[in-house]
This record gives structure tokens, C-alpha cells and sequence, in this order.
């Protein structure tokens, strides 16, 4: 009578192991789906933007917005990016974020990126401070020349420890979550970043998100 | 105890195997049992005496089930479980992909890297007056980028005479994701326009751009300076009337 043999577990299990491997690693290197990590999905969209290799800066989890829905701050020497990813059914999925080319000179770059999920949003700014006099970031949310009645709408501020230090580069990261329906007034406004020194001057001003000074 | 009697003990001992694992065992056991009162009949044993002897050199049944049950962790099984279900989850991925998306994104990126199709392409938004293809290929970062086709044009409704650049981009790296381009097309007197690489996928980008020319001008420049890679190609124009 033949023999049968008896497979281990544990030889099939590690089968079964390189079978779901091989197919993840095809799969995520030429579809770029069914990504098991957020940080993955993350690289994706810096590539797309046409970035290149980025690492990590900040990651941050805003549960008010988003429950599975990590934000990412990514750079490399000659670029910041941001972007949010969500866990759907082909896996972890990202937006395309938001970049800014940081290649000059400026003192400060900064950039924006709004992202959207059922009835709320999250506004982000960000950016890389170059300047090391900068000491404070201020965000301020203008009225259009025309509605000089209200000439400030809202202003967010953010000083030197909450900067992120990575190796020889500082960054910020300012966010809000706001319902949909904003205040009607924020419709008709516009963001201006104001970067100042420890004596409280204005160093950079930036009126128009993405770009420098 | 006969022999089935005891290989069914040994089953009922055995905890958390499946099917295939119980009736491997039952068949392993009983080959095992068999080889051995086969050699006992070829000693002169009858098949009553063969049998419990062979019973009881195997020893307690119960035993015999606890040492089985060390042989098959529980944790390889969980393991192949989730392995299985990743394995079906991406084939289920790859089922709707193909459902929903089509194969249409892939197919079409994989085909224009070897055979570019101008089909796939817009044209100028006016009367061509002529054109070539200038098979003009360079880098930006781990992306190719292609100059597809050069057009004169008449622009509707003022008749002023442009170029018209159809261009596309994919990266080095066979189905490795292309990234959005922003150029500038520049003429010989200074005109510039935007180009725009972007889309429809994210393995093949397609774009192109226009930009207003003088009647003597021979080329056309593509500035790019894309996160610190910066350069310039020259675009010849091409001469005389379409036919």
C-alpha cells in the first residue's frame, strides 16, 4: 500500500507564506494595490508626483477627521510633500498630496493641502524653514480686498518647539479640521504664512499658498 | 481492540486538525500498521496474533494522540489561514480591478512604451500645416520622457502660427509609476507655454503643449526644472505644408 506523507503545518504554512509574498510584491510593485501599509501607499503618491525616493517626517492621525486616515509629511533635499492615505478595500489608497519644490533660496517654503472625507475636512500647511531666525509661523485666513470690514478671519500661530528637527532641515505643520459647511465669511478669504524673528519681525510673508517669498 | 478501534482512539484525541490532517493520520497509521503485520505473517504469525502484537508495541492510544497533537502547532495553522486569505484577497483585488477598471490601463501602458499610438494623443485646435516625428528621447529623475510629434499650426480664429508638442512619459523601471511633469515650451522670441505630463495612469503619462512661433523659426525649446533637475532640449520645427 502507498505511503501517504504527511506534510508539516508548518512547511505548508511557510508555502502558503511565499505564494501570498510573491503575489503582494507583483501585485504592489506593478498595480500599486493591495498595499498593507499606510507608509507604502504614502511613497506611491510621492512618486506619482514625480518626487522620487522621500522618507518620513511626521505622521500624524486625526481621528476627528478620519479614523483610518494617517497623514503623511515626507521630504528629500529638494522637496516637501504631503498627503493622506485611507484604508479601503484594495488596501491602504492615498490622494495625489500636495508638493512644493524646495530648490531655491528662500528662507521659507510652504505649502497646502486640504483633504476631504464625508462632511469634514482637514487644512494643512506646511512647510520647510531654511531661515534660522524664523522663531515663529503664523497663519492668518484674510478677507478679500473687497470686504475691508472684516480684514482678518482667523489666525493660527505656531512657534520654534513645535517645529520638527530632522537632521539639517526644520519643518512646520499646521492643521485644522473643520466641518464642510465653514463660516460663510471663510469663503471670500484667502491664507497668508507669516514667518518672524525672536523679535517679532516679519522675516517672510508668503500671499499665495505654494509658493516662496 | 481491533485495529480500526484503536486508529479511531488515536482520531478522537486528536484536538484543532483538519480533514485532511485526520484522514493523512488514519491512512499514515494504518500503513504503518500494516507493514508491520505483514513482516508478522511472513514469521508464521496468524492475523489475530499479528494484530495484538502490533497493538501493543504501539502502546496507549491516547498517548500515541497526545505526541500527534504536538506535531501540529495550532499557530501554523492561524499562520496558513491568514496566508490563504491574503493569497485570495489580492486575487480578488486583481478580479475587481479587472471588472471595474479593465484592462485597459495596463494594456495601454505597457503598449505605448513599445508602440507609441498618436490616437491616444490630442491635436492642435487648428489647421496643421505640418508635422513630424522627431523620435526625441531624454531623462527626468527615473522617468523617460518622449517628444512623440511637433506640429505648425494656425490657431482658430486668428490664424496666428504655433507649435504644437505631443509628448510622453514613463518610468525607467518596466509598470514602475511615472510622476506628474510641469515644462515650459519656449520659442525663439521668448513665447512660452505650459506643458503638462500628467495622466491618464499611473505607469504611462501623456501631455503635450503649444506655444506661438514667428514665421522664420526653425526650433522650439523644452525648459524643465522639476525638484532640482533642471534642462533644456531643442525641438526642431518641421518644414513645409502637411500633404
Amino acid at each position: 500500500m502507498k505511503k501517504s506523507r504527511v506534510c508539516t503545518r508548518k512547511r505548508l504554512a511557510l508555502r502558503w507564506i511565499l505564494l501570498a509574498l510573491v503575489f503582494l510584491l507583483a501585485v504592489n510593485q506593478l498595480l500599486g494595490v493591495c498595499l498593507l501599509l499606510p507608509i507604502q501607499a504614502a511613497h506611491r503618491s510621492a512618486d506619482l508626483q514625480g518626487i522620487g525616493q522621500v522618507s518620513l517626517v511626521e505622521r500624524c492621525w486625526e481621528p476627528e477627521w478620519r479614523v483610518t486616515g494617517p497623514l503623511y509629511l515626507m521630504r528629500n533635499e529638494n522637496a516637501i510633500f504631503m498627503t493622506d492615505t485611507h484604508l479601503g478595500p484594495w488596501g491602504w489608497e492615498t490622494e495625489r498630496g500636495a508638493a512644493v519644490d524646495c530648490t531655491g533660496d528662500a528662507p521659507l517654503y510652504v505649502g497646502q493641502y486640504d483633504a476631504a472625507y464625508e462632511d469634514r475636512m482637514v487644512n494643512c500647511y506646511f512647510g520647510r524653514i531654511d531661515d534660522p531666525r524664523i522663531e515663529l509661523i503664523e497663519l492668518q485666513i484674510r478677507a478679500e480686498p473687497f470686504d475691508q470690514a472684516n480684514p482678518e478671519l482667523c489666525s493660527l500661530t505656531i512657534g520654534r518647539e513645535a517645529f520638527i528637527e530632522q537632521e539639517d532641515y526644520v519643518f512646520f505643520w499646521i492643521m485644522d479640521v473643520l466641518p464642510w459647511e465653514r463660516n460663510p465669511e471663510w469663503n471670500y478669504g484667502y491664507p497668508i504664512i507669516l514667518a518672524y524673528d525672536a523679535q517679532g519681525k516679519v522675516v517672510a510673508e508668503l500671499n499665495t499658498i505654494s509658493k516662496t517669498s | 481492540m481491533t485495529r480500526d478501534e484503536y486508529i479511531q482512539e488515536v482520531s478522537a484525541s486528536l484536538k484543532r486538525l483538519t480533514k485532511r490532517e485526520r484522514e493523512a493520520i488514519r491512512q499514515e497509521l494504518d500503513g504503518h500498521m500494516e507493514d508491520h503485520m505483514e513482516s508478522l505473517r511472513e514469521l508464521g504469525y496468524d492475523e489475530q496474533l499479528a494484530e495484538e502484537r502490533i497493538l501493543a508495541a504501539m502502546g496507549d492510544p491516547a498517548e500515541v494522540g497526545r505526541e500527534l497533537n504536538r506535531q501540529y502547532p495550532f499557530r501554523w495553522l492561524v499562520v496558513r489561514w491568514l496566508a490563504k486569505i491574503l493569497v485570495f484577497w489580492v486575487l480578488l483585488v486583481l478580479l475587481a480591478l479587472l471588472l471595474f477598471e479593465g484592462p485597459v490601463s495596463v494594456q495601454v501602458s505597457i503598449q505605448e512604451r513599445y508602440r507609441p499610438d498618436m490616437s491616444h494623443h490630442y491635436d492642435p485646435s487648428g489647421r496643421t500645416v505640418a508635422e513630424t516625428y522627431p523620435e526625441i528621447e531624454f531623462q527626468v529623475g527615473d522617468d523617460v520622457v518622449r517628444v512623440l510629434r511637433v506640429c505648425t499650426y494656425r490657431s482658430i480664429p486668428w490664424g496666428h502660427l504655433m507649435a504644437f508638442v505631443n509628448l510622453d512619459s514613463y518610468d525607467q523601471q518596466f509598470m514602475g509609476t511615472v510622476g506628474r511633469k510641469e515644462m515650459i515650451l519656449e520659442s525663439q522670441s521668448g513665447e512660452q507655454g505650459e506643458v503638462w505630463i500628467a495622466g491618464p495612469y499611473d505607469w504611462w503619462n501623456a501631455g503635450d503643449g503649444c506655444v506661438a512661433i514667428g514665421p522664420e523659426d526653425t526650433y522650439v525649446t523644452l525648459r524643465y526644472d522639476i525638484y532640482g533637475e533642471s534642462g533644456s532640449i531643442q525641438i526642431p520645427l518641421p518644414e513645409g505644408e502637411t500633404p
